[in-house]
């Protein structure tokens, strides 16, 4: 029966994009985290000038990102991201180091967030 | 509002070809499940088309798996009789020679209006000039009308996939022992035949086929 085939087909194809969009949101999540580490690091280490340059970076990068985790993930969760990383270089300072590791915490956990929306089960 | 046009153009496409790939069989009987089925993906595609803020892949998925479930679950029904039945239910007889089974209307919940209004749809307007009257599984009424002059008595079923139909057994006066002595004469035992019917006069049999392919919905 040709429709069994398809249907097979169907969910091969649906498994495959599951599973490989699956790696490209976790890819891209790991690769914000992993700048804005880099970035937050930086501006622990005293080096404001750069760190803001790096924070800069990754929410540029981050909505370049988003073209495609937004097939994937609600865009409220990705503007909501994307929103935060915008603020961060402006706190790169040395007098509010305790804001910038406030923001910075939260943009950790909305990122995880955007990871669990794709990938939670229920 | 361009994404708006594009989601649209996408899930019209995704929609009409789901539905082109479950078959005629989705359009033209809405058992239970195919109207879940179809309601599913009508529901799951508007909310896509009103929500720009869903991403369009979580969209499309439940609309593909959707239809894949539906087209297996239809294989394994045409395969397996039993689970075709519990799926999709057994038709039910409400009117007997004219007689109208009240216990079977009181069970199904159908109201003697909606049963004349049932009846008035198959031109057909009082019970006494049906012979058979019954609730197929998809909710609609089919009638067999009593013959008029020299017209032959209609066709009943007796056995449909494995399933028999002793109510129509009983009302041509037939019994088990007609049933085994017609397939004997045929060769064949009774999870073989594909339809028998008979109107106490003729019988029609048709066996299944030793391979079967399944239907091309």
């Amino acid at each position: 029966m040709k429709r069994n085939l398809y249907a097979v087909l169907l969910l091969s194809v649906l498994l495959a994009v599951v599973y490989g969009s699956g790696r490209a949101v976790s890819g891209c999540i790991g690769q914000t985290e992993q700048e804005l580490y880099v970035a937050y690091r930086l501006a622990m280490d005293g080096q404001y000038p750069d760190a803001a340059e790096a924070y800069r970076t990754t929410a540029e990068n981050n909505r370049r990102r988003s073209l495609v985790l937004c097939l994937f993930v609600r865009r409220s969760l990705l503007d909501k991201i994307n929103e935060t990383l915008a603020t961060l270089e402006h706190y790169a300072l040395p007098d509010n180091p305790a804001d910038l590791a406030v923001e910075t915490a939260r943009a950790f956990a909305q990122l995880e967030q955007l990871e669990e929306s794709f990938i939670a089960v229920f | 509002m361009l994404s708006s046009i594009t989601r649209t153009l996408v899930i019209y496409i995704v929609a009409i070809a789901a539905m082109r790939l479950m078959g005629k069989r989705q359009l033209a009987e809405l058992q239970p499940s195919e109207l879940v089925t179809t309601f599913l993906i009508s529901n799951v595609a508007s909310i896509c088309i009103d929500e720009p803020e869903l991403p369009l892949f979580a969209s499309l998925t439940p609309i593909l798996l959707i239809t894949a479930l539906e087209i297996f679950n239809s294989t394994l029904a045409w395969y397996c009789p039993r689970y075709a039945r519990l799926l999709f239910g057994n038709p039910v007889t409400v009117i007997r020679n004219g007689v109208v089974d009240q216990e079977a209307l009181r069970h199904l919940r159908i109201t003697p209006n909606d049963l004349a209004e049932s009846l008035r749809e198959a031109q057909v307007f009082s019970p006494g000039d049906v012979i058979w009257g019954v609730i197929e599984s998809n909710g609609s009424l089919s009638v067999a009308k009593k013959p008029e002059g020299d017209e032959p008595p209609p066709m009943l079923p007796i056995l449909i996939d494995r399933h028999l139909y002793r109510d129509n057994l009983e009302a041509l006066g037939f019994d088990d022992s007609w049933l085994e002595q017609q397939l004997s004469e045929a060769g064949i035992a009774s999870p073989q035949v594909l339809i028998l019917l008979s109107n106490g006069k003729e019988t029609v049999l048709i066996p299944k086929k030793a391979a079967p392919k399944g239907g091309q919905n």
